[in-house]
């Protein structure tokens, strides 16, 4: 009876905790108690448990994610986030692919080997002699020209989202070259160091020309149309509820994968998630929030959570071109309001960085990260933020409206941030909008202050400086447009010495920081609770995106 | 009774006439279009400049006038085309028809659930008013009636993970496939589906049978020595159920809505969830097309209830200004 009692109660507390909560890209959690994930310098349990026995063959792996994959077509941007990447990597391979912990150690896939020419700008790919597609037709330079050149130029009513920083070192197709069956060429415009490292970005993924030119239009938008070279190839699916691959017996490397199949069950709540974890019908869930890792601590003997930094974080944005954020002393205040150890304690985790991922190979020297503005003594910080105010005109504070996405998550980041401006007498209106009347409102302008969350694909300058702070890129939704960041960005580009390239990148941290424009407050942590029978089990390191094909991982029994 | 039907039916096509205009007018006003809502789908790096947004709202037609649009949907419609998703590519019709069995089968199992269950329970709580069962009756009831449905369903779930170390077999299994799996997974949702519309009948049913059975014709029944069960469920039963199929006709509806909630929790793949999906995908025409159908059920299945009452109750005339429409 007393157990009966106690999970009778455990389960309401769950249940309550679990409504009020909700995981999206990331996922740390306001209210929550500030459990042993708070850091100020990324460190991560990401250690993937191995068997003296060595690996064994055979077994389904069950992934549970919220939604459905949204297209398989990932080079192109119609909506593939996570959910759309993870179900259908494994049936897609790339012409190279970055190492999941550091993105710039670029290992091969498709191509066996590469060179570069003298002057840095001809790459030369040799194809691996066994690449086939799920059909058992051969994989050939000119398959992977199709792939490259509809990046460049995209098929009328397709872009290229996330793939698109390949367009900027290649302007042309004529630029890439299918030389033989077995050798492509890529001629781009200016010695780049981030172009191998772009390439390899998951969504720069080979699709075969002679199938997809078929489809109407040319995108393999459906799960059961994709003829890829990835290790699993297409089983069954039923939209709403799984997804199902086996294994492809073409796959390049003869031994792998280790799995006969792997599933990707769609299950919308975030509490059914954690049932089906707990009940074995799934062995992976993607994001939990803290709450959701919490109420896994009784099942640690079959349940692995894995805490790992995440190349994404929160931040106000102000809008510059709207007052009183055209004002640098009130956008200065904004920054110094927060106060990021109560970020992390109050988000269940969190890493203290600039505008790059901390712990990353771009990631300002944390010695002069706790010396930028924000970071110091909150007090004093808090106090200099009020003197700003009154100097620009505001002696009693203001009042401002601030935008969110209205899903719990995002709401519950938003509320963090109005409590922390009122800490300097700003009042901040909040309010929540449907996920696209906010996309709609911020990319017309209409905003003033924004609550947002970001989650970089790749940890790269040039996969996030351009987009982010450059004048006119797609993500910049404060306006910034500072010349001598976009020389900068520039500059970076072109610079193939890393050390000085790494000596452009911090400056522009420091330029961009100083514009108070993007205030990070918190950079995240991702929780990946995993059965523990999964083995070489690799949670993807910073990025959510990268390294999800699933061919080395095996199941113990 | 033609004439009645006749006008019945031209007041229904009407009335879906004026669905696809309100639907039609309505998805447009919400903010953003599908262009907007792929690149919201995943913050990050991936939103598209306005030049970008405006291709592809022309790639899809959206950059034509409504009344244009409107009207390539409605002859589209007319010759039985129920348009592309927005999203997938592939005709609406073909996406949503795997999807509308779902949800058929779901609401019909809670149909049956309610109809059978709240009939009988009302009728016995009614016979044997102020007995124990009768007060449990009424209690479940008012329980059944309070507590949200998504509670339960989640709560049901996480009691059963935890207790019995069981989860409904996620992948969806169509009952002409496996019907064994398609029970598992159609049972329990159903049964939490049907809890409320069950409560309700129940009480309603329970409250006409106890007005029937003060009646002198009853009473008569009785004197005449006829057993309990045929007084009940052939005097009482047939004389109850006219306001009883009121309230059916408006939970049927509702069962359509509470669709949408259960089948998240149960990971069920019907048109509830499509719809909440295609909203949020701003995907028009999968949202104008199951708008639609169900506003064609909620029509007929209010027509179907007039037509009852007059095959119930022959002394209830069908008149052009009968009960709703």
């Amino acid at each position: 009876m007393r157990k009966f009692s106690l999970t009778l109660l455990s389960s309401f507390f769950l249940l309550i905790l679990i409504a009020c909560s909700s995981a999206e890209d990331q996922a740390p959690q306001v209210g929550s108690s500030g459990i042993p994930v708070s850091q100020t310098s990324p460190a991560s349990d990401v250690s993937s448990p191995q068997s003296p026995d060595g690996p064994r063959y055979g077994g389904n792996l069950r992934i549970a994610q919220p939604g459905d994959p949204v297209s398989c077509d990932i080079a192109m941007s119609r909506g593939v986030g996570y959910q759309s990447v993870h179900p259908c990597n494994p049936m897609l391979s790339q012409i190279v692919r970055a190492s999941s912990a550091d993105h710039s150690t670029i290992t091969p896939d498709l191509a066996e080997s590469w060179s570069v020419s003298d002057d840095g700008r001809t790459w030369t790919f040799k194809l691996r002699p066994n690449a086939r597609w799920h059909d058992g037709s051969p994989v050939t330079a000119s398959d992977l020209k199709f792939s490259i050149d509809r990046v460049i130029e995209p098929p009328e009513g397709l872009f290229a989202g996330r793939a698109a920083p390949i367009a900027g070192y290649v302007s042309s197709t004529a630029q890439v070259v299918a030389v033989s069956d077995d050798t492509l060429t890529i001629t781009i415009d200016f010695p780049a160091a981030s172009f191998i490292t772009n390439l390899a970005n998951v969504y720069v993924s080979i699709f075969p020309k002679a199938i997809t030119e078929q489809l109407d239009p040319p995108s393999m938008v459906l799960h059961e149309d994709v003829i890829g070279s990835g290790p699993f190839k297409f089983s069954s699916a039923t939209r709403g509820s799984f997804y199902e691959m086996v294994k492809n017996d073409y796959y390049y490397e003869p031994d792998l994968p280790y799995l006969d199949s792997l599933t990707f069950l769609v299950i919308p709540s975030p509490a059914v998630r954690v049932a089906a974890l707990k009940t074995g019908e799934a062995d992976i869930v993607m994001l939990l929030t803290e709450p959701e890792a919490e109420s896994l601590a009784g099942d640690s003997d079959r349940i692995r959570l894995i805490r790992e930094p995440s190349a994404g974080g929160n931040s106000v944005q102000m809008n510059l071109a709207k007052t009183p954020f055209d004002d640098p002393r009130v956008r200065r205040a904004v920054n110094l309001a927060f106060s990021r150890s109560d970020a992390i304690l109050a988000l269940g985790g969190g890493f203290d960085g600039a505008i790059m991922p901390p712990g990353g190979p771009w990631a300002l020297d944390p010695d002069e990260v706790s010396r930028l503005p924000g970071y110091g003594n909150d007090e004093s910080e808090r106090s200099r933020a009020r003197e700003l105010l009154a100097n620009a005109g505001y002696p009693n504070g203001l009042r401002v409206q601030m935008h969110s996405r209205s899903d719990p998550f995002s709401t519950s980041l938003a509320e963090f941030a109005v409590a922390q401006l009122s800490q300097v007498g700003i009042d901040a209106e909040l309010i929540p909008l449907e996920r696209t009347a906010y996309a709609e409102f911020v990319s017309n302008g209409q905003h003033t202050l924004i609550s947002h969350s970001h989650s970089f694909s790749l940890d790269d300058p040039d996969a996030i400086l351009p987009a982010h702070y450059a004048c006119g890129g797609a993500e910049n939704f404060p306006g910034l447009c500072d010349e001598e960041i976009d020389r900068l960005i520039e500059l970076q580009s072109r610079e193939t010495d890393p050390r000085t390239r790494k000596q452009l990148v911090d400056e522009i941290q420091r330029l961009v920081w100083a514009a108070d424009a993007k205030v990070w407050f918190n950079w995240s942590v991702r929780r990946t609770p995993v059965s523990v029978k999964v083995m070489n089990f690799d949670p993807g390191g910073p990025s959510l995106y990268q390294g999800r094909r699933f061919e080395s991982v095996w199941l113990a029994e | 009774m033609n004439n009645y039907l006749f006008k019945r039916l031209a007041l229904s096509a009407l009335t879906l006439w004026l669905v696809t205009v309100v639907v039609f007018v309505l998805v447009r006003v919400l903010p953003g279009d599908a262009i907007v809502a792929a690149s919201a789908q995943s913050p990050g790096e991936s939103s598209l400049t306005r030049a970008e947004i405006e291709a592809g709202r022309a790639a899809l037609g959206l950059d034509r006038g409504i009344v244009v649009q409107y009207g390539e949907w409605l002859g589209d419609l007319i010759s039985l085309n129920s348009g592309e998703s927005f999203v997938t590519g592939k005709s609406v019709w073909s996406e949503m028809r795997p999807r509308l069995s779902v949800t058929l089968e779901l609401t019909l199992v809670a149909l049956i659930i309610v109809t059978v269950g709240g009939t009988t329970l009302g009728i016995l709580s009614a016979s044997a008013e102020g007995s124990r069962f009768d007060v449990a009756v009424r209690s479940f009831s008012l329980l059944a009636a309070s507590v949200p449905q998504f509670w339960i369903a989640l709560f049901l779930v996480i009691i059963m993970a935890s207790w019995w170390g069981y989860f409904i077999p996620v992948e969806y299994s169509h009952v002409w496939d496996d019907p064994a799996r398609n029970a598992q997974q159609i049972l329990i949702p159903a049964v939490i589906l049907a809890l409320r519309p069950l409560a309700l009948l129940t009480r309603v049913m329970r409250a006409s049978s106890v007005e029937v059975l003060s009646t002198d014709y009853i009473r008569a029944a009785r004197a005449r020595g006829l057993l309990t069960r045929t007084v009940l469920f052939r005097h009482v039963l047939n004389n109850a159920l006219i306001p009883s199929l009121t309230v059916l006709a408006a939970q049927v509806v509702f069962l359509l809505g509470g669709a949408v909630v259960i089948e998240s929790v149960f990971n069920l793949p019907g048109v509830g969830r499509a719809l909440v999906q295609a909203i949020s995908f701003r995907d028009y025409p999968i949202i104008q097309f199951l708008t639609l159908v169900i506003a064609l059920g909620a029509v007929f299945i209010n027509l179907g209830v007039d037509i009852l009452y007059w095959a119930i109750d022959p002394r209830i005339k069908p008149t052009s200004t009968a009960r709703g429409s």
